[in-house]
């Protein structure tokens, strides 16, 4: 039949199986967006840039012009894209070390200028391609390879609330939200205003979606499933945090 | 004499622990060891390399350049390792993983300038099955085929997939003592064998079985079995299920979320040759289409006979 | 396109960062990203202040990894975009240097010399030549011209963006900052008035048509799974390098052809020196000059000529070997009787000392 599988028109096949883990979240969010690709026919104007980390297995991962930038680099090369180019919808995509730790200032500076581009931050609570480390993001008491006794929030620390700092710094215009793969429709919602955002000419648009790493969880699937809807659920709040008012963007009527 | 040994398989397989262990048992013999594990920048799913070298005397660069022993566990695998194959190689392949899906090797490690644009891919998986074109290394100077994860599912358990395939190096290869290789298990497995005794015979019935597997082994003289893209339907009440094993794999999200338990393992290998899913209770399916929804690698697709709603993820 | 913002020639008098400025709005540079550090500061001013007159634009990143990677974003989009830094800043942009190597994005960067190690002088030092030619977990894939007066400045900023969007490696402009600071006059021109044709940015991303169908989706990578496929890659990128090397490679000379002594140096301080050989060569010294004006790529062959004729050569730079260094592995298997030092690691030289260092201790 034609069609089959399940997959988004924008998805490059070639790269199909994708490279992510078994029961990794980042396809569960790129199959939202490629579905918002395919709706808003975005192919042509979209370019995403990868993060170094998970993310990266991004990089081929659509027929759109992709770029693999550097760790905690994405969003200045999408701010510079952005900026030699206005046509454009410039989407940074990365993991939670890469917005939190390592391009922290850029996230921050960028919200500050209400940078025109799309923040899309998949949050796993830890650094998975280099092997299940603490991230910023880590759970109190949540065992990684560097908190091998479960993270010690007097050293290390509490999760960081990403989202919330973004929106406490937002201009008006931005649009800040946190999703879970858990609420895939919910998320899918989150992320079509996130574009939206763009396309009405409004300000930065940022989008975190809390998200699955059964490889360095070391969880089978309903492990997984409890870990996401229960623990991460009970320290990062789901919810929109800034919305663009209307009239906000150059193209709102 | 230096024994140098090439193990390749795809992340998830277990090919660092076969490495790790050889080289374990070799030390504990009081050999020279070096093992040296190349993975690729996936965590899983690109080839995953472990080179070993064992000898009587001090080992020189952890890289070389033709093995004694070259062990490749997926399709892959056979083609990256291909470079290690000499004529007095002896080359070691589970011939029931061949036949399964791979992630495809045209997208690693090139510029994917030359992807299947969305319209063609109707024509590109309708049903055509993908010869795998490569043959097994000609030059080896023996071909070792083995079903090791067919033998695993059937009569062991999936997990011990790699044991078996150290059992039949350790046998095909005349390199250290099966004793040696259960004190390097007890070595690395000791606190979960003591956790779960059943644990550590299951995974001496596998190096055993996998030794007699290499026993019996013939050279195949013949090509790999034809890949093909899979794609499976099934009727349930209300709806047509499809799965495709070549895409499934095996994180078990769906299973959890299906609210009719409809669906379980099944006996198919997915491309990670782990079981895929499949549907075990058709006649519970009440077409919700959350399995489809939770997969994280498109494997499923729910249609409704009568369409009510849109498969996509919806949400306004 | 962006509108000419020189007419005619003109004879003009300025600091070395206005000109920069200048140049760098002559070669059609639409965008700069900077973040402050001297001596460097005024590009950025100079541009801020002429880019809205002549449609051109800037921002102030949040710091020097911001800015080069911002740069290299707009490169990307296909517009002439630049940056400048110094010092520190140099080491951050080491980084986004680096994926320009990789990624073959026409780079320029204005790099006006401060002392170091670490915070050190605000003032001026040839001490950032390691960084510039060979900084970066890579094999140096860049081109640096290093300039010595405001003119070169000018003509050399003009060139900078040619050379990286013809061959697409990143390239310095190498200042310091007494070129950054001093004024001095120069003839500021248009180039197409004088011949010189610029290099048209082209777009790697966001081209027109959708991709998948009408072209191929631009997939641009830095990062590869096994090392074999890495090492394909460099290969011929090291081999273009090279090949590029044999039109990129610039160096004057200086009465060379009878010289006892031959002076290497560059940059500011080869202007000291070329004083200092005039002033010997009256005192009845036979002294020749060498001064490389591209330090990467090296101009080896003519350094090795000229050191093969003479024999006798004198190091002289604001640092501790740093010009040093590249000079030895140009000269291997050179037989010179004499290849000595005169370093002065952040400090000014003058014509004068170098002249007394050569009378009296040389």
């Amino acid at each position: 039949m034609d069609g089959y599988p399940a997959m988004p028109k924008s998805w490059n096949i070639a790269s199909k199986p994708h490279k992510f883990c078994p029961g990794c979240g980042h396809g569960l969010v790129l199959r939202v967006l490629g579905e918002l690709i395919d709706e808003y026919q975005l192919q042509e104007r979209l370019v995403l840039g990868c993060d170094i980390g998970c993310s990266l297995l991004a990089w081929d991962f659509f027929n759109v012009d992709t770029l693999q930038t550097h760790h905690g680099r994405t969003i200045p090369v999408m701010t510079g894209i952005r900026r030699a180019n206005p046509k454009l919808l410039c989407l940074a995509y990365m993991g939670d070390g890469g917005g939190y730790a390592i391009g922290a200032q850029h996230l921050v500076n960028a919200t500050l200028r209400n940078e025109k581009i799309m923040t899309l931050l998949v949050n796993n609570v830890n650094y998975g391609m280099t092997g299940g480390q603490m991230a910023p993001t880590t759970l109190p008491g949540q065992r990684t390879e560097t908190s091998p006794f479960g993270r010690n929030a007097e050293e290390t620390g509490g999760p960081a609330q990403g989202v919330e700092m973004v929106a406490a710094i937002a201009a008006p215009g931005a649009y800040v939200a946190r999703g879970t793969v858990a609420d895939l429709r919910q998320l899918k919602r989150f992320m079509r205003r996130a574009i939206e955002n763009q396309l009405a000419g409004g300000g930065f648009s940022f989008l975190e979606a809390l998200s699955t790493c059964p490889t360095n969880w070391h969880t089978n699937a309903r492990q997984t499933w409890n870990f996401l809807e229960e623990d991460m659920a009970r320290q990062f709040r789901v919810g929109e945090f800034a919305v663009r008012e209307k009239g906000m963007g150059k193209n709102d009527n | 004499m230096t024994i140098k040994i090439v193990i390749a398989g795809e992340g998830g397989q277990g090919v660092q622990f076969v490495g790790e262990v050889l080289a374990w048992a070799a030390h504990g013999e009081g050999m020279e060891a070096l093992y040296i594990p190349n993975f690729g920048i996936e965590q899983r799913g690109g080839v995953s390399l472990a080179y070993v070298q064992l000898s009587g005397e001090q080992i020189g660069s952890p890289k070389f350049r033709t093995g004694e022993a070259v062990i490749a566990l997926s399709e892959r695998a056979v083609s990256r390792t291909k470079q290690y194959v000499g004529r007095q190689t002896t080359f070691i392949y589970d011939n029931s993983l061949l036949a399964a899906p791979q992630v495809a090797d045209e997208t690693v490690g090139l510029q994917s300038y030359d992807s299947v644009a969305p319209e063609a891919f109707a024509k590109a998986t309708g049903g055509r099955t993908q010869q795998w074109q490569g043959p097994l290394p000609e030059k080896a100077g023996r071909i070792i085929g083995l079903p090791a994860a067919r033998v695993a599912r059937q009569e062991l358990h999936p997990r011990v997939f790699n044991t078996i395939i150290l059992g039949a190096a350790v046998s095909a290869l005349r390199i250290v003592g099966l004793e040696a290789v259960k004190s390097a298990l007890e070595a690395k497995l000791g606190e979960k064998f003591a956790a779960d005794p059943e644990l550590r015979e299951l995974n001496y019935l596998a190096l055993e079985r996998g030794a007699e597997l290499a026993t019996e082994a013939q050279e195949p003289g013949r090509k790999a079995a034809d890949k093909s893209f899979r794609n499976e339907r099934f009727e349930a009440p209300k709806a047509w299920l499809y799965i495709s094993s070549d895409l499934c794999k095996g994180c078990g999200l769906c299973r959890e979320k299906c609210p009719a338990a409809v669906l379980d393992w099944s006996d198919r290998l997915g491309v990670y040759g782990t079981p895929s899913i499949g549907p075990a209770r058709l006649d519970q399916c009440i077409a919700c289409g959350l399995c489809q929804l939770v997969c994280p690698d498109a494997a499923i697709l729910v249609e409704r006979k009568k369409k009510t709603a849109p498969l996509a993820v919806t949400g306004k | 396109m962006t509108g000419k913002t020189v007419q005619g020639e003109k004879k003009v008098f300025m600091t070395g960062n206005e000109t920069v400025a200048w140049a760098a709005a002559a070669a059609g540079a639409e965008i700069m990203f900077g973040y402050p550090i001297t001596p460097q500061n005024e590009i950025m001013h100079y541009w801020a202040k002429l880019a809205p007159g002549h449609d051109r634009k800037f921002l102030q990143t949040e710091d020097e990894l911001s800015a080069g990677f911002c740069t290299i974003g707009a490169l990307l989009a296909g517009r002439k975009a630049f940056s400048a830094t110094a010092g520190p800043g140099t080491i951050l942009f080491q980084e986004p240097v680096s994926m320009a190597e990789m990624m073959r994005v026409p780079l320029v960067v204005i790099v006006q010399q401060r002392g170091g190690p670490s915070t050190a002088t605000v003032i001026y030092s040839q001490q950032e030549v390691n960084m510039v030619t060979h900084g970066g977990n890579g094999e140096g894939w860049r081109v640096v011209y290093s300039t010595a007066s405001h003119q070169e400045l000018y003509d050399y900023t003009l060139k900078a963006f040619n050379t990286a969007w013809k061959y697409r490696f990143p390239v310095f402009v190498l200042g310091d900052g007494y070129q950054a600071k001093m004024m001095e006059s120069f003839v500021m021109y248009d180039p197409s008035e004088r011949g010189i044709e610029m290099v048209r940015a082209e777009p790697t991303v966001g081209s027109p048509g959708l991709p998948g169908v009408d072209r191929r989706p631009a997939h641009l990578r830095n990062a590869f799974s096994v090392e074999e496929e890495l090492y394909e890659l460099v290969l011929p990128v090291q081999e273009e390098f090279a090949a590029m090397a044999q039109e990129v490679a610039e160096y004057n000379v200086q009465d060379t052809n009878d010289a006892e002594i031959i002076l290497v140096s560059h940059g500011v301080v080869s202007r000291a020196a070329s004083a200092a050989a005039r002033q010997l060569r009256a005192m009845g010294v036979k002294t020749g000059c060498f001064r490389p004006v591209t330090l990467r790529p090296f101009p080896e062959a003519a350094l090795r000529a000229e050191a093969a004729k003479c024999g006798n050569l004198l190091v002289v730079e604001s640092a501790f070997g740093q010009l040093g260094r590249l000079v030895k592995e140009a000269l291997l298997n050179v037989p010179v009787r004499s290849l000595a030092a005169f370093y002065k690691p952040g400090l000014g030289i003058t014509a004068e000392e170098l002249v007394e260092h050569i009378r009296h201790g040389h």
